[in-house]
């Protein structure tokens, strides 16, 4: 009795730890996957005539995998700390789960709107918490071109009072991720808000 | 037998020595067994964050101060642009307000106080929130013994006059509005050791729910960092030529004043001062923020002055009052105008009369679901089941249909039909079938809802509702406002924005352009309360089709916003500003109620003087017109006319600037020469939507570790058990 009761407590711990450690590894698995299509989505686009446009993304993006809802869209890097995302397509939590994702309707790079990102703080965007003010920020679009950013404002803000405001007309990128980073739980109702000006 | 050497052991002398050790042995085992899975455990727990926490020590290195920073900043934090950037630290403001709250408008005046400690004289800029319906109209600032006062100006034509007042070495001060809700004060030339009183006076309309008055006052704090930055001097960024390049100003301010500073010398400090004139007998006072003090004055009941029980509070979270009038003393109207020139502007309140639950508008309610791959997961489930919900909530008057519409569209019926068992019945096996997957094309399903015919039956009076279950995902708001503008105003639009990524932006225009409402469900497991707070609110609707009308003869023009006004549902006030000629004496609204077209005189005979309600009038004005560049309004135009309209009333709005400077006679042909400039300018620099966009928060946790824990601990809990229950 007692033994199957032990048994039961280990078998459940084990599976739950197996589960947990699912998560990151998922995440990190997926990545390879996005790194590669990545690659091939910006050769396709380089292929491509330079008057097909941006919009026309979703045409030459390659998925990581056949039957994945997102592509990537972008490729953000921190030099100072050796960082590197490629950025999916949503930000829904099916591809939070496998890597950071612009969140609809900023999820287009522009001159004169903002890009906002968001990623689990305990995977893709943990770095986020090392980042400080004047850092900057490249972000690199399937055409190669590179758009760099300076942090300006790193905020804490309360997710359940309502969405979080973005001027319109000013083309920042914006970084989302839960706050406190090592705290331990997943539902928290605080957000930490990256905001970078493009330089 | 071949087991009798074993049985004989077995039944061996339990108290034995060998036992004894045996025993011993075993439990040093469990002892180490234990001990080595806590370890694992306090090393997964500690030593990972601590881990982390080195390597951003490391990455700080560099900096002058640690990182102890990352807490949450109190107050709106100043700085000023020494020379010397390891002398820059952070200083505190320390902000009085004097809130004057008369019926509902409320009159604030916010004094932040700072001093120059440095020997040497220098520029300052900090960043402080004000509510985000303010209509900020005075700005005074004193500077040592000087006074200045401010003057709204072109954002850049201002900039350009702050920079070159500054290199003269004049005092100035540039208030800017970053956000709606975020602005920045630049000041330039503080004497060495003297004291600085910025003093800014903004009206903001009293906010009125669930039966309760309610003021809110950003305290400039909570959790909030500071953007560390200045506008560079002229004189570093441009030393030569007279002409400043607005263009260079934002992004040389990163090269001029490189490292952050994070050393916080003492917290901003707030008092506030409240004088609550409510007209009518309170009922209750209360803050949910702060202690406060409330002292009656008169007899009446209905003035009070409020403070902060703490006379000098730390300004680390928002101030908020909420106050509730005598049920029999709410008023049905109430209006507070203000004479400028020859033009009145009044704020007129209407309170509907509560209706009876007796008598409920009949709908045509059309339910639009969005199943696309956005919003697979519990956000389907909740839409789902808000939708189930939705349906059991209406009655046998109603007629309904739904659609659900990814890449595609699928109706569930042709036209709308009656709420009867068979149909509900059908509706129930539609709404199961649903599966979320594909793109999402909302342009079909709306216009098909628009269009779409009623059911034989449903009478002709009958509304028709839209409710419009999506998570927003699209990228075509622009067109689909349009198609909202364009359409006939026979319907109501109600968003209910759901999943983890709703586009709030998108929520909020839709619900007005619409002239419906929106919910906003922020935690997955809202959706259930707060869908059914949005039934309940929208099966109880009071007033539709609200047309205000005025005497002709006498008011030839009146001038009224918002220009669309939403339907009056239960508890719901109606609140306009309007510009006319004559003092508004009496009107007529008429709009249609359950069955029968609705139609109230109302008379102004207790019209209270209010300063400011022309500030509001002209906030409102400002806030429909930036909605103009929705229904695609030329740009340029409406940024001119904003502009237009700041200027006169001198409120502050995303295109102009307050400025002060020392001697404002020398503004007028700098000025007239930023303009030329600045026209030339236009050409290639169009205006944007200065609106404040919204943008949802994803749930951005994977929670791992809290599992990994758990499970951990389960596995270390099985020896335990086993170690303690077979003692």
């Amino acid at each position: 009795m007692i033994n199957i009761v032990a048994k039961i407590l280990l078998l459940v711990g084990s599976l739950l730890s197996i589960h947990a450690s699912w998560l990151p590894a998922k995440g990190w698995l997926s990545q390879q996957l996005i790194q590669y299509s990545w690659q091939q989505s910006m050769a396709n686009y380089q292929q491509q005539t330079p008057q097909q446009s941006a919009h026309q993304l979703r045409t030459f993006a390659v998925k990581p995998w056949p039957w994945a809802d997102t592509f990537p869209i972008g490729e953000l890097s921190i030099k100072r700390l050796h960082k590197k995302v490629v950025i999916l397509n949503g930000g829904d939590p099916t591809t939070l789960a496998f890597s950071a994702g612009a969140v609809a309707p900023f999820n287009k790079i522009h001159a004169t709107k903002p890009f906002v990102i968001a990623g689990h703080r305990d995977s893709h965007f943990a770095f986020l918490e090392n980042i400080i003010m004047k850092d900057v920020i490249s972000m690199t679009d399937p055409s190669g071109i590179n758009q760099l950013y300076q942090v300006e404002a790193i905020e804490i803000v309360d997710a359940s009072k309502g969405p979080l405001p973005v001027l319109a007309d000013n083309s920042n990128l914006i970084l989302i991720t839960c706050y406190p980073f090592n705290s331990i739980g997943s539902d928290t109702n605080e957000r930490y808000v990256i905001t970078a000006k493009r330089l | 037998m071949f087991s009798s050497n074993k049985n004989l052991r077995l039944i061996d002398y339990q108290d034995s020595y060998f036992y004894q050790q045996k025993r011993k042995k075993r439990r040093q085992k469990w002892l180490k067994v234990t001990a080595l899975l806590t370890l694992i455990i306090i090393l997964v727990v500690i030593i990972v964050p601590l881990a982390q926490s080195q390597t951003l020590a490391s990455a700080h290195k560099e900096q002058p101060t640690s990182s102890q920073g990352n807490g949450l900043i109190n107050g709106p934090q100043l700085q000023f642009n020494h020379p010397d950037k390891s002398q820059r630290v952070a200083l505190p403001i320390d902000i009085t307000a004097n809130i004057e709250i008369n019926g509902l408008v409320a009159h604030t005046q916010i004094k932040q106080v700072f001093i120059n400690p440095y020997d040497l004289e220098l520029e300052a800029k900090y960043q402080f929130p004000l509510p985000e319906d303010a209509a900020v109209k005075h700005l005074h600032v004193k500077v040592a013994d000087k006074e200045i006062v401010g003057k709204i100006m072109e954002k850049k034509a201002a900039k350009a006059v702050y920079q070159r007042a500054k290199r003269q070495g004049k005092k100035a001060s540039l208030v800017q509005q970053q956000r709606a809700n975020l602005f920045t004060n630049n000041i330039a030339n503080i004497p060495a050791q003297s004291r600085v009183v910025v003093t800014l006076t903004f009206i903001t309309p009293v906010n009125f729910f669930n039966d309760e008055l309610n003021l809110n006052l950003p305290l400039a704090t909570t959790s909030r960092y500071q953007p560390e930055q200045y506008q560079p001097s002229p004189a570093e960024s441009d030393n030569n030529s007279i002409n400043i390049n607005f263009n260079d100003i934002d992004e040389d301010n990163h090269t001029v004043f490189n490292p952050t500073v994070r050393k916080v010398l003492a917290k901003s400090q707030a008092s506030i001062n409240i004088e609550l004139n409510a007209g009518v007998a309170v009922k209750t006072i209360r803050s949910s923020s702060h202690n406060i003090n409330v002292q009656a004055l008169g007899s009446q009941q209905s003035s009070y002055l409020i403070s902060l029980a703490k006379a000098k509070s730390i300004a680390n979270r928002n101030f908020n009052l909420t106050w509730q009038l005598e049920p029999s003393q709410q008023p049905q109207v109430s209006s507070f105008t203000e004479q400028v020139a020859d033009e009145y502007f009044t704020l007129l309140t209407f309170f509907p009369p509560t209706t009876d639950n007796a008598t409920i508008l009949t709908r045509d309610v059309i339910f639009i679901i969005d199943t696309s791959g956005s919003m697979q997961g519990s956000s389907m489930e909740q839409a789902k089941s808000s939708l189930q919900h939705a349906l059991s909530l209406l009655n046998s008057k109603d007629s309904f249909n739904i659609i659900a519409f990814n890449g595609s569209v699928e109706l569930l019926f042709a036209n709308t039909k009656m709420l009867t068992e068979y149909n509900i019945n059908k509706a129930k096996r539609f709404i199961n079938s649903l599966q979320a997957n594909g793109g999402t094309e909302m342009y079909r399903p709306l216009s098909q809802a628009l269009v779409m015919p009623k059911s034989d039956q449903q009478s002709s009076q009958a509304i028709r509702q839209v409710v419009f279950i999506t998570d927003g995902a699209v990228a075509n708001e622009f067109e689909l406002m349009q198609l909202l503008e364009g359409a006939q105003n026979n319907f109501r639009l109600f968003t209910v924005g759901i999943g983890a990524a709703p586009n709030g932006y998108f929520m909020k225009k839709a619900a007005q352009f619409g002239r419906g409402s929106y919910v906003f469900i922020q935690n997955n497991h809202d959706v259930q309360t707060n869908m059914s707070a949005l039934m309940d609110k929208i099966s109880k609707p009071a007033v539709s089709n609200i047309n205000l009308m005025f005497d002709n003869q006498i008011h030839q023009k009146v001038d009224i916003y918002p220009k669309k006004i939403t339907d009056l549902y239960m508890g719901e006030p109606m609140q306009v500003a309007i510009k006319s000629k004559f003092p508004i004496t009496s009107l007529q609204l008429s709009g249609d109620t359950a069955d029968l077209p609705w139609y109230q005189q109302i008379i102004i005979d207790d019209s209270q003087a209010a300063q400011g309600v022309s500030s509001l009038w002209a906030r409102n004005k400002i806030e429909d017109l930036l909605d103009g560049l929705v229904v695609g309004n030329d740009k340029e135009q409406v940024k001119q006319e904003v502009i237009t309209t700041s200027i006169a009333h001198q409120i502050i709005s995303p295109y102009t600037s307050f400025i002060a400077i020392e001697k404002p006679k020398e503004l007028s042909p700098l000025t007239a020469e930023q303009q030329t400039k600045k026209f030339t300018s236009q050409k290639n620099m169009l205006a944007k939507a200065h609106e404040s966009l919204m943008v949802a928060m994803p749930k951005t946790a994977l929670g791992w570790h809290q599992q990994l824990i758990i499970g951990l601990l389960l596995m270390l809990f099985a020896p335990l058990v086993l170690r303690i229950w077979s003692k």
